[in-house]
Parts: C-alpha cells; structure tokens; sequence
C-alpha cells in the first residue's frame, strides 16, 4: 500500500510537468489540459469540502467532559438493530450500543429513522456505515442519536482534536508551496538555459516563472497565516518556517527589483538570469532543510517524527483518504499554474513582438 | 433545496467555492481565446507585410 501511494504521489507531481515540457511550456494549452484542471480543481475542492470528520466513541465519551463541549462525529458499522417499545437500540461495531427514540416501521432488515434535529430521513441496513453526531450519557454509559451526518461516506477525514474541519485546509494550502517550488526550478532550468543560447524567449519564460511562482508563495503564505491564526493564536508567529517562506519571498521580490532597475534588454536578461540561478540554491535548504532541523510549531520539526493522521515521517501513518486528495489537489495546482504560465509568457511576446515591429 | 441548504451548511460552503471556481476558469478560458486571436492576427500581419516587402 505504502508503495502505491508513492507512486501515485510522484505521478501527481511528475505527470503534470512532464506533460507541459512536452507540449510546449510557450504554447496554447490544449482542450485536454483545460479539461483536466477543470476536473481536476471541481473534484478537490468537492472532496476537500464534502467529506465528514469522523472520530470514534472514545473521542466523544472524552470530550463530552471536557468544559467547552464540542460534538464529535462518530464513526461506527451497524451490527445489530433492536425494535424496542419506545427505542430504536443500535448496536455498533466498535462495540457500542446508542439509543434512538424515533419509532418508525420496520420490513427487511430496513430501518427508516427520522433524525430529530434536521428531520432528514435516513434508512440504515446492517453492515452499514454511519458517521454520526452522538450525545454521551455518563450516567447511563450510552448515547443518544443527534444527527446522521452521513451513511457510506465514499471518504472521510480523521479528526484530531487540535485541528477539527481544518485539517480540510492542508489540501488547500501545501500545495501552494510545493507548486511554488516547481516554478522557481523551472525558472532555475530557463534561466540555464538562457545563458547557454541566449535567447529571449528563454528570459521571458524564466521570469514569467518567478512571477506565477511568487504569486503562489504569497497565496499560501496567506492562507497558511488564517490558519495560523485559528491553531496558533496569531496570524504571524515567526515559526521556522513562516521565517523561511518570507526569505524565500525577499529573494524573488529583489529579483524583479533587480530586473526593473535595467534599461538595456540583454543586460537584464543576463543578470536576472545569473541572480535567479543563484537564488535557486537557498530555495530547496529554506523550503526542505532549515524548518525540519528546528523545533516548529509547523508539523514536522525537529523531535517530531511521529505527528499523526495528518502528516507524518512514515507514509504509512498518513490517512489514506486525506493522501489520496492532497496528492490530486498537487496535481490540480500543478494545472493550473503552467496554464497561468502559458498565458504569462504568450502575453510578454506579444508585447515583444509589437515592440520589434515598432522599433 | 432551500431547506437541504439551510440544513446542511457545508454544502452553502461548496456552491460558493465552486462559483469562485467556475467564475475563475471561465475568465482564464476567455483570456486563453484572446490570446489565440490576437497571436493569430500578429502572425497574419507579420506574414502579408513579409510579402510586400518581396
């Protein structure tokens, strides 16, 4: 199982950019590259939105005595359903019994239960799957059915008691990183490039790059920061890598200082293309190196090898379903980004070309 | 549909994400066909002055 995520998680990352370097990173997109992303950011975005959070029954008996109370989804498999006088008795796998005082008709194993607080109308079998909010009775050791969240969910995120609905917030905001890393080494291989053939189009693809890439940095940088906010108490907490990720930005806002301090096209060409090779090297030990041999509040620090469903050192650790979206939601971000791209730099030569007619 | 919304609030969350999304994609799609034209046209223009100037 473990190799099979990483093979998947390589063809998120590799696939996408392969695919734009066979093309043509310069070209129009294709109808299949368009089509694609669409699928691709409509279903994460459903299935980073949609899923329940789901916990077990030791969650919700430990928090219902906790002073700030907050429901837990609890996860079960119907094993057993008991029609009595006045209750509907469930018994679950883990092996839990929850009361429901709903009677309601009974034929083929099939109960129809009408859940008090939104009135929805469920039917459960045996064998089924049901994310549900419970309500602990200490005394009585049982619970009460609140609400049927959902019945087979096709996926669901483990809940971790510090993070609730935001561990949603890892398919949207990692991504962002990882792509801005692939735009700075794309720039990285232009920039190469450049000083190899000198050719302006390679200029224009190296800081169109840097561009788009910059705009994804800022992008999760902000979304990393509402997060922070809610998990850490401030939007800004100088944490090793938030550090780094505002370096990183220093370094690729001087290089569009650079660039704009330039009249001479080949002058500016040559020098953001050496500064941008340069800069690439401090990109992989801020980004990769420097947060993971600090103690963080990021996880994934220093003494933080086993840090649980989210992410975690072993692959193994990782929840499945919440892995399989965050590598098709690297891919989609993936997408998107060379087609900005594409547009970036298609514009620029544009402009090239009408400045060449007019000169 | 009104009261499956007002009864399930992350689903309010999801139309919303999905028209920010939407209202995104069609504004790239529609720069994306500009920019076909106006390269099209360039190259129209470049290629019949070529001529003349034969």
């Amino acid at each position: 199982m473990v190799a099979i995520r990483y093979v998947l998680m390589l063809l998120c990352i590799v696939l996408p950019i392969v695919l734009a370097f066979k093309h043509g990173i310069t070209l129009p997109r294709k109808k299949y590259w368009i089509i694609t992303t669409f699928v691709l950011v409509t279903s994460v975005l459903i299935f980073t939105i949609l899923p329940p959070i789901s916990g077990n029954f030791s969650d919700a008996r430990r928090l219902s005595k906790t002073v700030d109370f907050k429901n837990v989804d609890v996860s079960f498999i119907v094993s057993e359903i008991v029609y009595d006088d006045n209750e509907v008795i469930i018994s679950a796998i883990p092996s839990e019994i929850f009361h429901f005082t709903e009677k309601k008709n009974l034929e083929n194993n099939v109960y129809t239960i009408i859940s008090p607080k939104d009135n929805g109308v469920y039917s459960l079998k045996l064998n089924d799957k049901v994310v549900s909010t419970l309500n602990y009775n200490e005394e009585s050791n049982t619970y009460k059915l609140k609400k049927i969240v959902s019945v087979n969910p096709i996926l669901e995120y483990p809940f971790i008691e510090a993070l609730q609905h935001r561990i949603k917030n890892l398919n949207l905001h990692v991504p962002l990183h990882w792509t801005s890393f692939i735009a700075y080494l794309v720039s990285l291989i232009f920039s190469i490039r450049y000083l190899k053939h000198n050719r302006l189009e390679d200029d224009i693809v190296a800081s169109s790059a840097i561009k788009i890439g910059l705009i994804f940095t800022i992008l999760g940088t902000v979304t990393g920061m509402i997060w922070a906010k809610f998990n850490w108490g401030a939007y800004w907490n100088w944490d090793p890598r938030q550090t780094t990720i505002l370096v990183i930005m220093l370094i690729y806002f001087a290089y569009f200082g650079l660039r704009n301090s330039l009249d001479s096209f080949e002058k500016k060409a040559k020098l953001s293309a050496v500064y941008s090779i340069i800069s690439f090297i401090a990109v992989p030990v801020l980004m990769f190196i420097i947060p993971r041999l600090l103690p963080s509040l990021h996880p994934g620090g220093k003494d933080d090898g086993t840090t649980g469903p989210v992410i975690s050192t072993q692959a193994d650790m990782v929840d499945s379903s919440l892995a399989f979206i965050f590598y098709l939601s690297i891919a989609a971000f993936l997408f998107i980004y060379f087609w900005y791209l594409s547009i970036e730099i298609r514009q620029k030569m544009l402009e090239n070309k009408f400045r060449e007619q007019n000169v | 549909m009104y009261n499956f919304l007002n009864d399930n609030s992350i689903y309010v969350v999801l139309v919303v994400a999905l028209i920010n999304w939407f209202g995104l994609f069609i504004y790239l799609m529609r720069t994306e066909s500009k920019l076909n034209k106006l390269e099209k046209q360039i190259s129209l223009n470049n290629s019949s002055a070529e001529k003349k100037n034969e």
